[in-house]
């Protein structure tokens, strides 16, 4: 694994555990935890985006909003290099550890968009009062002057500038996911995290979601934690890939690598099940035995070997790291260099 | 699509809602045909008027909503096999004993949410009798029924209803049926409650299964399960399915034949094959474009329509697609396409294959 001291890196996540207590009985005693973030490590260089996939329930919303303290860690470490600024010199932080008010400058610097884009709009603030409510946040606010950027924005997500003293439910579901995109950039961060931002629009509208998404990343330098579920959305949008499974990383790669020379049997049953738009030409599908573990109460030794068609004793007894398999491409499965995997076809 | 085999017949099929503003006109005359046996699947964005089909077959549109055109034929099997009653499924009463019997017996749907559309206050068991129940109910002459609805409702109903109810989920892959029947919807997984209601819809043999977005809640793997035991249990019963979805890979898995939706019209229609091969119509191309395709280039731009699914007050005159179309022609914003063959067993509305208009176009071109 690589180290923050090389400074193309952005954000380094470091054995990020996230457990939330089970309470019972009147006492509320803690009965137990769901450990919806395990032991999770994983960087993101600058200017790239990784994708982070996985199925309901894996923990990738849980593991990406602790990432940027959203959700304060149970353990593990979050290094993030900010930006040099006019009176700040470029630095390493964890975000894991630092006080709420250390924290607030830092937060300029990481943004977010939601999936939702109708709930996640204020229907009683305009676009103009959604759009520079972070910057009040942060006391950047300077009334007339800044209405100049707003229009800055709206303009650089495809809006007009007529726009913006409209009220959110004057706009489509694609407008409107473009004015929370405007909103995340308008303090001018350097990593956004991106929770299922396309997933609630429209086929036609997806498709210019993501074309806009990649010409942001280029002129305004962002880099793009990406969570969705769609494997083909990811690929599309991603450099490397995550895969997620009851909290834990199952593969890291690229995407090519990923989806070309899966190493985790996991990887190989998600990929088979993705449908693909071609009649002529199935997926050959792999199919998963049962359920998802519950993430309370999780089996012995590796997650998913209830699961696997490979699975041998050592995998319900010892549970595998997530190890280097190739240049750049991380397994978790013990036998991640023997398997042939089918990739997609 | 030629096919002797037919199922349901729909024609020129209009669909309007009065709402505050005035009136949404959902359906602009659909015209398809389900052979038996087969799966069609309607392809649309939002607005485009996919569910409202779906629920006028079934009679169970919002109370603002009215059939105003149009027939919806339901070729019904004889008891004995042969022939079949045609059944105007426009013209019966929605609450009617007709209907309540095509319902559920006949036809049968399944839609998105699990969650919502079990009661979470029955077990998964009462909610499978209740289908079974309702059925053996309607299949009775209302006469006889009353005389032996006390007996039957204490011996067979309830006893045998259970029973085929457990059978059911068994069928469709529910592990441990007799324990799970006893079950409420929060105690299942958003892919068991999916699998219930498919139990549900398929516990009365229905002839024609509806499935209104079955899987856009689930996860891939899921998805990818239920998928599979529809088409499975398609043969094992015999039935045909409409299958609606946004999802072009779904569809590409799922469906025989396809028709393609854009603001309550069908612009094209063929099968699978032919949507994906040979496409015919600009705002089917578009979309196949638009797609993200796993081993496609990576960082390209995908190709986008322009614009937006315009609302319901706004539709364009002309062709309905005509202001997002790059192929569009002055003529597309006067004059409506028909749905007209394009290639054998394929179907396009789109003046560029209108020979007529493309006559005028071509000669005016040349004057």
């Amino acid at each position: 694994m690589p180290s923050m001291s090389d400074a193309s890196y952005l954000l380094e996540v470091k054995n990020l555990k996230k457990y939330f207590p089970i309470r019972k009985g009147l006492l509320r005693r803690v009965v137990g935890h769901v450990k919806a973030v395990d032991d999770v490590s994983f960087y993101i260089r600058q200017g790239e985006t990784l994708g982070l996939v996985g199925e309901s329930g894996c923990g990738k919303t849980t593991a990406s909003r602790t990432a940027i303290r959203l959700y304060d860690a149970t353990d593990g470490e979050v290094l993030f290099r900010s930006r040099a600024g006019d009176a700040a010199q470029e630095r390493v932080h964890n975000l894991a550890s630092l006080s709420q008010a250390a924290l607030k400058p830092l937060r300029q610097q990481i943004a977010m968009v939601f999936q939702d884009p109708i709930n996640s709009l204020n229907p009683r603030m305009s676009v103009s009062d959604i759009i520079r409510e972070p910057l009040q946040v942060h006391g950047l606010d300077q009334g007339k002057a800044t209405d100049d950027h707003v229009i800055e924005l709206l303009e650089a997500v495809g809006l007009r500038a007529e726009h913006i003293e409209r009220y959110p439910h004057e706009f489509s579901g694609g407008q409107r996911q473009r004015i929370g995109i405007a909103r995340a950039l308008s303090l001018r961060p350097s990593l956004i995290l991106l929770d299922e931002p396309v997933s609630a629009l429209d086929v036609s509208i997806q498709a210019q979601t993501l074309n806009l998404l990649q010409d942001l990343q280029q002129e305004f330098h962002l880099t793009y934690l990406f969570v969705a579920h769609d494997l083909s959305v990811v690929e599309h949008i991603s450099d490397r890939v995550a895969v997620m499974y009851v909290g834990r990383l199952v593969e890291v790669a690229s995407a090519q690598d990923l989806y070309q020379q899966p190493k985790h049997p996991y990887t190989e049953a998600l990929l088979s099940a993705s449908p693909k738009p071609d009649p002529r030409n199935p997926t050959v599908r792999i199919p998963l035995e049962g359920q998802v573990p519950d993430p309370a109460n999780p089996p012995t030794g590796c997650y998913f070997h209830p699961r696997c068609r490979y699975a041998e004793d050592v995998c319900r007894q010892e549970t595998p790291p997530l190890a280097n398999v190739a240049e750049d491409h991380f397994a978790a499965c013990h036998f991640a260099d023997a398997l042939e995997l089918q990739s997609v076809q | 699509m030629t096919v002797p085999n037919v199922l349901l017949e729909v024609k020129d099929l209009q669909v309007h809602f009065d709402v505050r503003r005035g009136t949404v006109r959902a359906l602009e005359g659909v015209n398809f045909t389900v052979p038996r046996q087969s799966t069609l699947g309607i392809i649309g964005e939002s607005g485009s008027g996919k569910s409202v089909t779906a629920r006028a077959i079934m009679r169970l549109l919002a109370k603002n909503g009215r059939i105003v055109n149009g027939q919806i034929l339901y070729h019904r099997p004889a008891a004995d096999g042969a022939g079949a009653d045609v059944i105007d499924i426009t013209r019966q009463d929605a609450d009617g004993a007709l209907m309540r019997g095509l319902r559920g017996g006949d036809v049968a749907m399944i839609f998105q949410e699990p969650m919502s559309s079990l009661t979470p206050v029955y077990t998964a068991g009462l909610h499978i009798g209740e289908a079974v129940h309702l059925h053996l109910k309607s299949r009775q002459r209302v006469g006889a029924q009353m005389a032996d609805a006390i007996a039957r409702e204490q011996g067979v109903a309830k006893e045998e209803a259970r029973t085929i109810a457990i059978e059911m989920l068994d069928k469709v892959g529910i592990p441990r049926a007799n324990e799970r029947i006893d079950s409420y919807p929060h105690e299942l997984s958003g892919g068991q409650r999916q699998r219930v209601m498919i139990a549900i819809a398929l516990s009365c043999s229905p002839k024609l299964l509806i499935a209104d977005e079955p899987t856009t809640a689930l996860d891939v793997t899921t998805q990818a399960q239920i998928n599979d035991l529809m088409l499975e249990l398609k043969d094992e019963f015999g039935m045909a399915i409409m299958y609606i979805t946004h999802d072009l890979g779904v569809i590409a898995e799922m469906a025989e034949y396809i028709a393609v939706m854009y603001l309550g019209r069908i612009v094209e229609q063929g099968t699978a094959d032919d949507i994906f091969y040979h496409p015919q119509h600009p705002y089917t191309r578009a979309l196949l474009k638009s797609i993200p395709r796993i081993g496609a280039a990576r960082g390209h731009r995908l190709d986008t329509i322009e614009g937006m699914v315009p609302d319901p007050f706004h539709i364009p005159q002309g062709c309905a697609f005509h202001d997002r179309c790059p192929e569009a022609m002055p003529v597309c914003a006067q004059t409506e396409p028909a749905l007209l063959e394009t290639r054998p067993g394929q179907r396009a509305a789109c003046l560029l294959h209108d020979a007529d208009i493309m006559t005028e176009v071509n000669r005016a071109v040349h004057v």
